[in-house]
């Protein structure tokens, strides 16, 4: 009786269960349905198709330009999307308005922009413009986009120097070169050089080739003066660029600045971001002192008050006296510095065209590191080394906590050079600082700034401390700008060395 | 036969000895026909008796005809039998009706389960100790609604307890009390065989009367006393091994092909420092030269218990061992515990408990990480011809990234710790007349910690040295006291009107002394210079003295109506040498009430319910777990560089900043449940449904700069906060007996519970848990804590098209460094910036409901239990999954190369090989970490068979075959899914740094009792 109770009770309590269950869940089905908005559509007005109008159905442009598709669009049934399709350009973009927007819009202006990648090659793409309203209704338009536009200005990859002397000789005569590029094509370049006749205003025509080299020795008057050069150079879509100089014919001036060129042609000279040819250190009136690594036997080396070519002034050994030095870029003869993996110390006077050099070893020459290299020594609380990290440096384009480490020259510890090349694009401006590894982003170790920001010559020590200097290092900090700011005229890969004895850096073409 | 004369000359011989005989017989219970053991059967008025055997035996000689035998056990109503002529009394015991309903153990108190009025659970000894754990709250998992445990892996470590979600962040594990005493919130020093129950008080209105603590809900832990009647010993062991998953790294030759695609794909070349297209058998499988496959645990307890009368005691000991997977890492205690009670006579009662203890560990060291990340070309060792006496020089440095050897990591490991505690809890009971008792308790704790550790001198590179040796010992010591004085009277008016009213007041101390010293350099790395004298330079010394106290006065009154109509109400009043003068006092109200509607008349005619009770509650309890000097500004000693050209001064300085206004977090709770019987009792439901809310939480705020503090120092604790948890709990729970030989019994738990932060500081979300100069998590005021806050990655860029057409409307590029095969984050606002404005929640670690599924059938001499648990609807944000990038040259998961992006289509999850990352796949926090967190563990198999008593008479044996953890259903890829649970707090949790999982274990066991 009692098991029939059970059986009893246990249906009876199933039964309860399934009825509360079943209700419960048709409540909440109903709730669940009831309260459903139910309805993603949108009530259609018109039922028309969009309509779209394109600003444009041609743009001319090139590889690396941006694009912008224009136009208006309207449906008054609302838009939904618009698709930009182009394949070949990898181009499939779908703005969906309604995400955007969280609605449909009646009026929409297109406006979008597309990169043309650089490796791009072919002249011409469709771009396929579709509209979509919320009915599902579509119309096309199709964009041409040819590679024939041309937006780049000239480039002059070699030109005069902005200030150059010329001395009066008995025939006072100046080498104007200068090297023009285009993207597309030259026009033509004028050459102005009020007061010289024949450069008053000369019109060349550079036949719509990339390049216009050009190099032309002129004949000044031997007398003191100064001439204004402008050269400016036209694309055949009328972009143009200007190079400026001024020329000083004088006698020998006690120049500010002096370089060492240890190259030999005067496209290396110009084919660095900077650091060719390396500045030195004017130690007296008329008087200079150049250190120098050299790395291999035999480089010839040449002073030089301009950066830009080997002449108008060229310092070099006088053939007729190798004891004495010539500035006739015609006639100078180069040092040979004879001796390699060893430092040079040429001191000159160019007044009285006098010279004298010595060697010097890699272990004499003293830098300013305060620790040995990728050695666990950097103080990272300054607190004494409580908890000291890997200390090291390099090329630094954020903070500390992010440098591109320097590879030590295993035969000149002085020597450092990024071990990866740095990929450059014309027209970029660098910033970037030579600055030690932090794990915490401090700055407060040990720095290398520069004399000019634009146009880097020095890299001087900057310790913050004492202690974070070598103490053999006597040189005062140098006080000057953090980041350097170089521009870049020609892409490609170069690679950055840096000679922390000479305090000098350059970046120039990998090979 | 021989049995059947022998009683017959037995009878004989008594007849002939004036009509004395001897009385045999069995006693059983009527609930389940089995022996009952212990049974004690008097000759009433003569103070002579025995007990029965294992087997329900017993034999009384020397019994008068007209003798009446008292046959009584605890629980059992009490039958009185004349003897007669009978030679054999076969007695057949009631369980009592009023303990048909177990006794449940409350605040300062006891109360029959059907008078509960609040939220409590109970636990049994014997389900607790059917897990082998060092921690008894293991094996709590999932068998009490919730109440979410989450365990840890390496031994000794403590599982994370929260009791009905969280209300604050000033710490979550719940108060433990143990026998009266209330012991702190970590029972890692108890023996699990020596607890006889626990229960959970789950609602402020249970756990008001510990209003000091209670806001974390209340764990009463009694333990096992004796009963008068025959001595019985056990002994119980349980040995075992552990195993946890390998998680199957690349190996040499994989590596290779890894760490140079990651450069090739960037356009660079690879800087590789191992020997070209190294076989995998060149290389080192880092994992099994570190972890071990198998560490021992092993359990024994032995007990004896018994008494009479006047005195009952109860004597266990205990020995527990879990070895590490590591060649170093242990932990173990010895546990002794011998509880006494004496009664003088029906007035004075007095009980003594003592239990010392010693507990030692071997820290476990956490090399998981580098075991998984260390470049696997490497070997273990330089080459011979290059090793210097010095044997910690003489491992290998990774060829190819900056890990440390782990195997050289391990070898250094040197740091110990011993402990040695002793908790007395003696108590004296006075009853003056029926109804009224009075009992004062006195316990104390007292520990003592010894800690040493060693770092050798050694140079393995330049960067993985150390210059000097450190030699430290660090000294503490404990001493907690506790007095409870209370009185108590019940009496029943009218058959009808039960009152149970209780006052009394308490008193407790908390100390903590410590001293450390240690010194760098001693002259070499031998064992016996391992000692503080011996270090040359630095030497420090440090140490401190911390203390607290409270003082509480309680009340509480129980009253029912003819056992259906309920109501309880107790009031605390604590004073806390946290809080300032005038803030040091606070009270805590609960009242409940309960209604059994099966007790009225209306329900008499209905079969569905057996038993329908409603309940409600409210209650108040208190939170002070924050600094004892929270209220006082302190200086100390000082180390700082200042100045533009820095320089280090050392002096003095404030070094935490006060509050003079503290005052006590305060936790407000409401409860609704419902209780239910069906089919005459087999299913019991539980159901509840809750809401806690803390007020004036207790928040370190960031001061105002202004002020002048530096600002780590500049944190003041305020009373500002205020966190809310809602949940709701249904359990159901089936008994059932088929036959005499099998019943069964299935209890399912659910629950679910939402954390919110009302209000944290007010400065703004509280961001916890560091990633890459970012935090993963968010906590918000007004919303759910613990949730993840990252960028949207909604999957790979497959080929050029995708990457260019991820721009805003105006085809501004969102990711510019993008490439294919690295991961498109979304922009969320579509203004065409990808910024912080673009984040949003991407997971929670906080589970939507978790499960507890547990199992028990018993088939004549067999027994078989299974438990089961798991947790749905949380996150895990998963760090592991950077080891498919191989950043910084780190070793990758096996497979790599194919899982990663290496074409269209490939993959739609882990992102290409890179060197540079400068899409930073990896280094965003992401939605690409997230990964569902749920699983659904396995916990226990166990399966048990009882030898037949005739195997070994007078005995009890059983032997057992257990599989704790054994197998998961999850989906998610980590290591371990709940291991991330554990977290660094309630509001940083949820994020997987590999740490130790929970491991497999396999044990064998037996359990003997005579």
């Amino acid at each position: 009786m009692k098991t029939k109770n059970y059986y009893y009770s246990a249906k009876r309590g199933l039964k309860y269960f399934i009825n509360t269950f079943l209700l419960w869940i048709f409540s909440l089905s109903a709730l669940w349905f009831t309260g459903c908005d139910g309805d993603d559509g949108y009530p259609e007005v018109d039922g028309q198709n969009p309509v779209l109008t394109l600003t444009t159905t041609h743009i001319q442009s090139g590889v690396g330009r941006t694009i912008t598709i224009e136009g208006s669009v309207s449906d008054k049934d609302g838009i939904s999307a618009i698709r930009l399709e182009c394949e070949d350009l990898h181009l499939d973009k779908t703005i969906n308005l309604i995400e955007i927007y969280e609605k449909p819009l009646e009026a929409y202006d297109l406006s979008y922009k597309f990169n043309i990648q650089r490796d791009e090659t072919g002249d011409q793409f469709t771009i396929k413009v579709t509209v979509t309203d919320v009915g599902g209704r579509t119309v096309s338009q199709d964009l041409l986009v040819t590679m024939d536009g041309d937006f780049e200005k000239p480039v002059f990859t070699l030109s005069p120097d902005k200030n150059i002397t010329v001395l009066i000789k008995a025939e006072t005569k100046f080498n104007l070169r200068f090297s023009v590029s285009d993207d597309r094509a030259l026009d033509y370049v004028t050459i102005e050089i009020p007061g010289i006749e024949g450069f008053t205003s000369l019109r060349l025509e550079a036949d719509g080739e990339k390049t216009f080299d050009f190099v032309e020795r002129i004949t000044l008057p031997n007398i003191e003066q100064i001439y204004n050069v402008t050269i400016t150079a036209v694309d055949r879509m009328g972009n143009e660029s200007v190079a400026a100089s001024m020329i000083s014919v004088s006698e020998m001036p006690d120049f500010e600045k002096m370089y060492l060129a240890d190259v030999a042609t005067v496209k290396e000279l110009n084919s660095d971001v900077f650091g060719v040819p390396m500045r030195i250190e004017r130690t007296g009136d008329y008087q200079y002192k150049a250190n120098y690594y050299n790395q291999q036997a035999g480089t010839k080396i040449f002073f030089l008050p301009q950066k830009s070519d080997f002449s108008p002034i060229c310092f070099g050994l006088d053939p007729e006296d190798n004891s004495k030095l010539t500035d006739d870029p015609e006639t100078a003869k180069p040092i040979v510095l004879e001796q390699a993996n060893i430092y040079y110390e040429i001191t000159f006077d160019t007044q009285k065209s006098t010279y004298s050099i010595r060697t010097y070893p890699i272990a004499e020459a003293v830098n300013p590191i305060p620790h040995t290299y990728g050695s666990t020594s950097l103080d990272t609380w300054g607190d004494g080394g409580s908890w000291l990290q890997e200390f090291y440096f390099g090329y630094m384009t954020s903070n500390p906590r992010e440098v591109e480490r320097f590879t030590q020259d295993k035969t000149n510890p002085n020597l450092f050079y990024l071990e990866e090349s740095l990929f450059l694009e014309a027209g970029t401006q660098m910033n970037f600082v030579i600055h030690n590894w932090h794990s915490d982003g401090w700055w407060n170790y040990c720095t290398w700034r520069v004399d000019n920001s634009a146009e880097p010559e020095i890299f001087g020590y900057y310790g913050k401390e004492a202690k974070y200097t070598n103490p053999a290092w006597t040189k005062p900090d140098h006080v000057g700008d953090n980041w350097a700011k170089p521009a870049v005229n020609t892409t490609g890969n170069y690679k950055l060395i840096f000679d922390a004895h000479l305090e000098r850096a350059k970046l120039v073409p990998a090979n | 036969m021989k049995k059947q004369i022998l009683l017959l000359c037995l009878a004989l011989i008594s007849l002939g000895a004036h009509a004395q005989i001897t009385v045999r017989g069995k006693v059983t219970s009527a609930t389940d026909n089995e022996p009952l053991i212990g049974a004690t059967i008097q000759i009433k008025g003569s103070g002579n008796g025995t007990v029965t055997d294992l087997d329900g035996n017993y034999s009384l000689s020397n019994i008068a005809e007209d003798d009446v035998l008292v046959f009584s056990s605890i629980g059992y109503e009490t039958q009185e039998i004349r003897v007669a002529h009978q030679n054999t009394i076969n007695v057949v015991m009631k369980e009592a009706q009023e303990l048909l309903e177990e006794l449940v153990v409350i605040g300062y108190g006891t109360v029959r389960k059907s008078d509960l009025t609040s939220s409590i659970s109970t636990i049994k000894g014997e389900e607790i100790t059917k897990v082998t754990t060092g921690n008894a709250m293991d094996a709590l998992q999932g068998k009490i609604n919730g109440v979410q445990v989450t365990s840890g892996g390496g031994p000794g470590t403590t599982p994370k307890v929260l009791i009905r979600g969280v209300t604050t962040v000033n710490g979550s594990d719940p108060l433990y009390v143990v026998d009266g005493m209330p012991v702190g919130t970590n029972i890692n020093f108890l023996n699990s065989n020596d607890i006889e129950s626990m229960e959970v008080l789950k609602d402020a209105s249970a756990a008001a009367i510990y209003g000091t603590r209670g806001s974390n809900g209340v764990i009463l832990i009694t333990t096992k006393k004796g009963s008068a009647g025959k001595t019985l010993f056990n002994f119980s062991s349980s040995i075992g091994f552990q195993t946890i998953s390998n998680p199957n790294m690349a190996k040499a030759s994989e590596y290779e092909q890894v760490f140079k695609a990651r450069y090739t794909n960037d356009g660079r070349t690879p800087v590789w420092n191992s020997k070209d297209n190294i076989t995998d058998a060149e290389g080192t499988d880092w994992w099994n030269e570190v972890v071990n496959k198998t560490a021992l645990v092993q359990n024994y307890a032995f007990g004896v218990s018994g008494g009479n009368d006047k005195l009952v005691y109860n004597l266990s000991m205990g020995y527990f061992r879990n070895n590490s997977q590591y060649d170093v890492g242990y932990w173990d205690k010895i546990n002794l515990r011998l509880n006494t009670e004496y009664t003088f006579n029906q007035h004075v009662k007095m009980g003594f408990d003592i239990a010392p203890r010693v507990e030692s560990w071997d820290n476990t060291p956490n090399l998981f990480s580098a075991a998984m990340a260390m470049d696997p070309t490497t070997p273990v060792f330089k080459p011979e011809e290059e090793w210097v006496d010095n044997h910690y020089n003489n491992y290998a440095r990774s060829h190819n990234n900056q890990e440390w050897n782990p195997v050289a990591s391990l070898a250094r490991q040197n740091a110990y710790s011993r402990e040695y505690g002793v908790i007395v809890n003696p108590y004296l009971q006075l009853t003056p007349f029926k109804g009224l008792t009075l009992r004062t308790q006195f316990g104390a704790n007292a520990h003592i910690r010894r800690s040493d550790a060693f770092t050798p001198e050694f140079e393995i590179d330049q960067l993985e040295k150390s210059t000097y040796s450190n030699v430290s010992r660090e000294m503490k010591e404990w001493l907690d006291w506790n007095w409870t004085n209370t009185a108590n009277y019940m009496r029943t008016f009218d058959d009808k009107h039960n009152l149970n009213l209780m006052a009394g007041f308490t008193a407790e101390r908390f100390a903590e002394y410590w001293v450390k010293g240690a010194r760098d350099d001693t002259p070499n790395n031998s064992e016996n210079l391992q000692e503080v004298s011996a270090g040359t330079l630095n030497q420090q010394a440090t140490g401190n003295t911390a203390y607290s106290s409270l003082l509480s006065y309680i009340g509480r009154v129980m009253y029912n109506y003819d056992g259906r109509y309920y109501l309880t109400a107790s009031l605390r009043t604590d004073g806390s040498s946290k809080f300032p003068e005038g803030n040091k006092y606070a009270v805590f109200p609960s009242i409940s009430a309960a209604w059994r509607l099966t007790g009225e008349e209306f329900m008499q005619h209905q079969d569905i319910f057996n038993n329908l009770k409603l309940r409600a509650g409210w209650g108040r309890v208190g939170n002070q777990n924050i600094d004892n000097s929270a209220y006082l500004t302190l200086l100390s000693s000082a180390d700082a560089v200042f100045g533009r050209n820095p320089s280090r001064v050392t002096g003095t300085t404030i070094s935490s900043v006060g509050n003079n206004r503290l005052k006590w977090e305060t936790v407000e709770d409401y409860n609704l449940g419902l209780d239910m019987s069906f089919l005459d009792s087999r299913l019991n439901v539980t159901f509840d449904i809750y809401q806690k809310k803390s007020y004036d939480m207790l928040y370190k705020k960031q001061n105002i700069f202004a002020v002048g503090y530096p600002d780590w120092n500049s944190q003041v604790t305020m009373n500002i906060g205020s966190m809310k948890a809602s949940g709701w709990e249904l359990s159901f729970d089936w008994n059932d007996r088929i036959t005499n030989d099998f019943s069964y019994n299935i209890g399912l738990n659910l629950s679910a519970v939402k954390n919110k932060a009302v209000k944290l500081s007010g400065d703004g979300p509280v961001n916890t848990g560091g990633f890459n100069s970012d935090q993963i998590i968010r906590n918000e005021d007004g919303a759910e804590i613990g949730r993840f806050y990252g960028y949207v990655a909604d999957g790979l860029f497959q080929n050029l098209s995708e990457v260019y057409a991820h721009t805003d409307e105006h085809g501004t590029i969102l990711q510019p460094n993008a490439q294919p095969g690295d991961i498109r984050f979304r922009d969320l606002n579509h203004d065409g910036v990808l910024d912080e404005n673009d984040k949003t929640y991407i997971g929670n670690a906080y589970p939507d409901l978790m499960a507890g599924l547990n199992l028990a059938f018993n088939y004549k001499s067999f027994d078989f239990n299974a438990n089961f648990y798991g947790t749905f609807g949380n996150d895990v944000f998963n760090t592991t999954k950077r080891l498919y990038a191989g950043t910084n040259g780190s070793n990758v998961y096996a497979g790599t190369l194919n899982k990663v992006w290496h074409g269209e289509g490939t993959s739609n999850d882990i992102p290409r090989l890179t060197v540079n990352d400068n899409n930073l796949n990896y280094t965003r926090v992401s939605s690409f970490y997230v990964e569902d967190g749920s699983y659904f563990r396995c916990k226990l198999l166990q399966l048990g068979y009882t030898l037949p008593k005739n195997i070994i008479p007078g005995t009890n044996l059983r032997v057992s075959f257990s599989a704790q953890n054994p197998f998961t259903l999850t989906s998610y890829s980590g290591m371990d899914p709940e291991r991330p649970q554990m977290g660094e707090s309630v509001i940083e949790t949820g994020i997987d740094w590999i740490a130790y999982p929970n491991p497999r274990t396999f044990l064998f066991g037996i359990d003997l009792k005579f």
